[in-house]
């Protein structure tokens, strides 16, 4: 993180509404205040002058983001924008939210920090996700009159969608009729599931068949490149790799980044620093300090062995495991640390989902050659 | 002026301590310390820019290079190829603030510190010396990872420029492209004797005359020489130290890359008769 952007998923609280069977995270009703949030952005800000840093990103997930009120995130975004100015560095706020408490009043919230877009999360079909009581259909129906009013009011919404064993059994055309005819999402995207935070009986089918997964994504490719792409649908990850096969400017997601650990940190509301929301709230073991009571980011991190570990992930995966015979190495750099550690124990192993992501950067490689060609001919 | 015998189509490769020496000429600044390369990068007064900073030990933290000015190109080079894998994932921070390349020498291991470079989006530069014919298979392994790899998008030396020049039906230099031809690199060690560069940076035969002989001696000694393809641009490379190695492997190697050549010009040519609408 020298340089470039610095990325902070920010977590001002670990409160849900929602209680998901599948969640990663063990909930709690902490969160931040706007004293802390000072405390903890001036040593951000401190951090990017010293590595010479001048933008950053502010994830803000949860927990559930807004379970806080409108009220206290534009005074959040105040506080971090004085002290930014102060800085001479210039700061970007992103939204995840599970939408189910949304209303007007978040709109101002929505237009004026988050440049009126949120990600969110659906599953189809939603076996997992629910309300604190409820089924998960209700909590289906709810979630789908929000983001039809969030869209409404002019925000623009992204899914992030769980695979999950009957996503497979119905297949990708289902799959991407619900998102994008019944949903009306334009831009969504698949992520795997993985058996973080404490077991349940939903974990347990975690990681997927990785045969049925591969069957899913390259029928969704398939379907994706004939019918929404030309619309201007996206579905990630697989326009993250048209864009990649294409020489087009691209960003892949966090799975496949040479190394995450030199691409964005978490914070937690208690001032845990972490990799990701993946790990803080789940896995104290795995923290790399606590911003709260360290002097400064830049020395918590540099002394972490935790994160020495993380940092140290994908070359020893490329000395040690069979990811320097891959043709894909430079695409994928091991995977994921907190898949690979939920599924075999071990932070240095291979993503569990390895053999799916060889057979999707081939099938997209072949799609990028058909569509380059189509252009041409076009042309 | 220092006492480099200017010449403005000579790089120096020098130590750092020779800075102020050369600081009239285009230089490659060398060390093992990244400190010092930072500070020869930021240092004021040179008239002509650092050809680039060549960091001789893989296995220093690089991070104060990541702070270097904008756009000054950096050569790593890798010492055991094996032992120095992993660690390149720690160097790709380098690439912020401009071009890095890894030089990479033949030798046990080194088709894996390729791969990894170039997954890394590093240039690389494989030093060859004489290849036996198990490292020419690895090299031709690697041949095809640079023409054929989905995720190979930076160059690889000797390969890229000598395609590069076949297709472009270019004259050029193999001794060149390894930085290493006599009349346009030098190596200044750190007493201060200037010498041939790279592997023959040992020689103590003046640049000038080394350049005029050997290719004459070579041709004049070797048939192989006289009667091969590929003289036009090798000019008995790989005639050196060994006068008698044989080419053989070598050759598949040029062949290889005379015919992608070949048929990167037949596509450009496909392409441009479509462009102006005529059959293909």
């Amino acid at each position: 993180m020298t340089g470039g952007r610095l990325s902070l998923i920010l977590l001002p609280t670990l409160r849900c509404n929602a209680a998901c069977d599948y969640c990663f995270e063990s909930k709690s009703r902490d969160r931040l205040t706007l004293d802390s949030l000072k405390v903890l952005v001036g040593k951000v800000l401190d951090y990017m002058d010293e590595k010479e840093i001048a933008g950053a990103t502010f994830y803000w997930q949860g927990g559930e983001v807004m379970t806080l009120s409108p009220d206290w995130l534009l005074r959040a975004r105040d506080v971090i924008g004085e002290l930014a100015l102060k800085a001479g560095k210039e700061v970007a706020h992103g939204l995840q939210s599970n939408l189910v408490a949304y209303h007007g009043g978040w709109d101002r919230v929505l237009h004026e920090m988050f440049g009126s877009s949120t990600g969110t999360s659906m599953d189809f079909p939603n076996r997992y996700r629910k309300l604190q009581s409820g089924s998960p259909q209700d909590y289906e129906r709810l979630w789908r009159r929000k983001a039809k009013e969030a869209m409404e009011a002019g925000v623009q919404v992204g899914v992030i969608a769980v695979a999950n064993e009957e996503t497979l059994k119905q297949g990708a055309a289902r799959f991407y009729s619900y998102f994008v005819e019944a949903a009306g999402v334009a831009d969504f995207q698949v992520n795997t599931p993985f058996p973080g935070g404490e077991p349940t009986d939903s974990k347990k089918e975690f990681p997927l068949n990785p045969e049925d997964l591969i069957r899913f994504f390259k029928d969704l490719a398939d379907i994706w490149m004939e019918r929404g792409l030309s619309r201007g649908i996206r579905v990630g990850p697989l326009d993250h790799l048209l864009d990649y096969f294409l020489d087009e400017p691209h960003v892949m997601p966090c799975i496949w980044q040479e190394n995450c650990a030199r691409e964005f940190v978490c914070v937690d509301p208690r001032g845990n620093v972490a990799q990701c929301d993946c790990w803080v709230a789940s896995y104290p073991d795995f923290h790399f300090g606590n911003l709260l009571r360290e002097e400064s980011l830049g020395k918590l991190l540099d002394k972490s062995p935790v994160r020495r570990r993380f940092l140290e992930r994908p070359g020893r995966l490329a000395r040690d495991d069979v990811c320097l015979e891959c043709p894909w190495l430079g695409l994928c750099h091991g995977g994921c640390p907190v898949r690979a550690y939920t599924v075999h124990g071990d932070l240095h192993r291979r993503d569990p989902y390895c053999g799916v992501y060889c057979a999707l950067f081939e099938h997209m490689e072949q799609w990028a050659a058909r569509w380059a060609s189509r252009r041409r001919e076009v042309d | 002026m220092g006492s480099c015998s200017f010449d403005d189509r000579v790089i120096y490769n020098i130590p750092v301590s020779r800075m102020e020496d050369y600081a009239h000429c285009p230089v490659v600044a060398r060390s093992r310390d990244p400190r010092e390369l930072y500070e020869v990068a930021a240092g004021k007064g040179r008239d002509t820019p650092l050809a680039y900073l060549q960091l001789l030990d893989a296995r220093r933290d690089s991070g104060p290079l990541t702070r270097r000015a904008p756009g000054v190109p950096v050569d790593l080079v890798m010492g055991d190829t094996e032992k120095e894998l992993a660690l390149l994932y720690e160097h790709t921070p380098l690439t912020a603030r401009g071009p890095v390349r890894v030089t990479v020498p033949a030798g046990k291991g080194f088709a894996g510190a390729v791969r990894l470079a170039t997954s890394l989006n590093f240039a690389v530069k494989v030093e060859t010396g004489q290849p036996s014919s198990a490292l020419v298979d690895e090299l031709l392994k690697i041949l095809d990872l640079y023409l054929h790899g989905a995720t190979v998008t930076r160059p690889v030396e000797f390969f890229h420029s000598v395609l590069s020049g076949l297709c472009r039906e270019e004259s050029f230099s193999l001794w060149e492209i390894q930085e290493e031809d006599p009349l346009l690199f030098r190596h200044v060690h750190e007493n201060g004797r200037e010498s041939l560069a790279g592997r023959f940076k040992e020689c103590e035969e003046a640049p000038v005359v080394f350049m005029e002989r050997f290719p004459k001696k070579v041709l004049e000694e070797r048939g192989e020489c006289s009667l091969c393809e590929y003289f036009s641009f090798c000019s008995g490379y790989f005639k050196w130290p060994d006068g008698d190695f044989p080419c053989e492997g070598v050759k598949r190697i040029f062949a290889t890359l005379r015919e992608a050549a070949e048929e990167l010009k037949r596509d450009l040519a496909r392409s441009s008769r479509k462009q102006h609408g005529e059959p293909t």
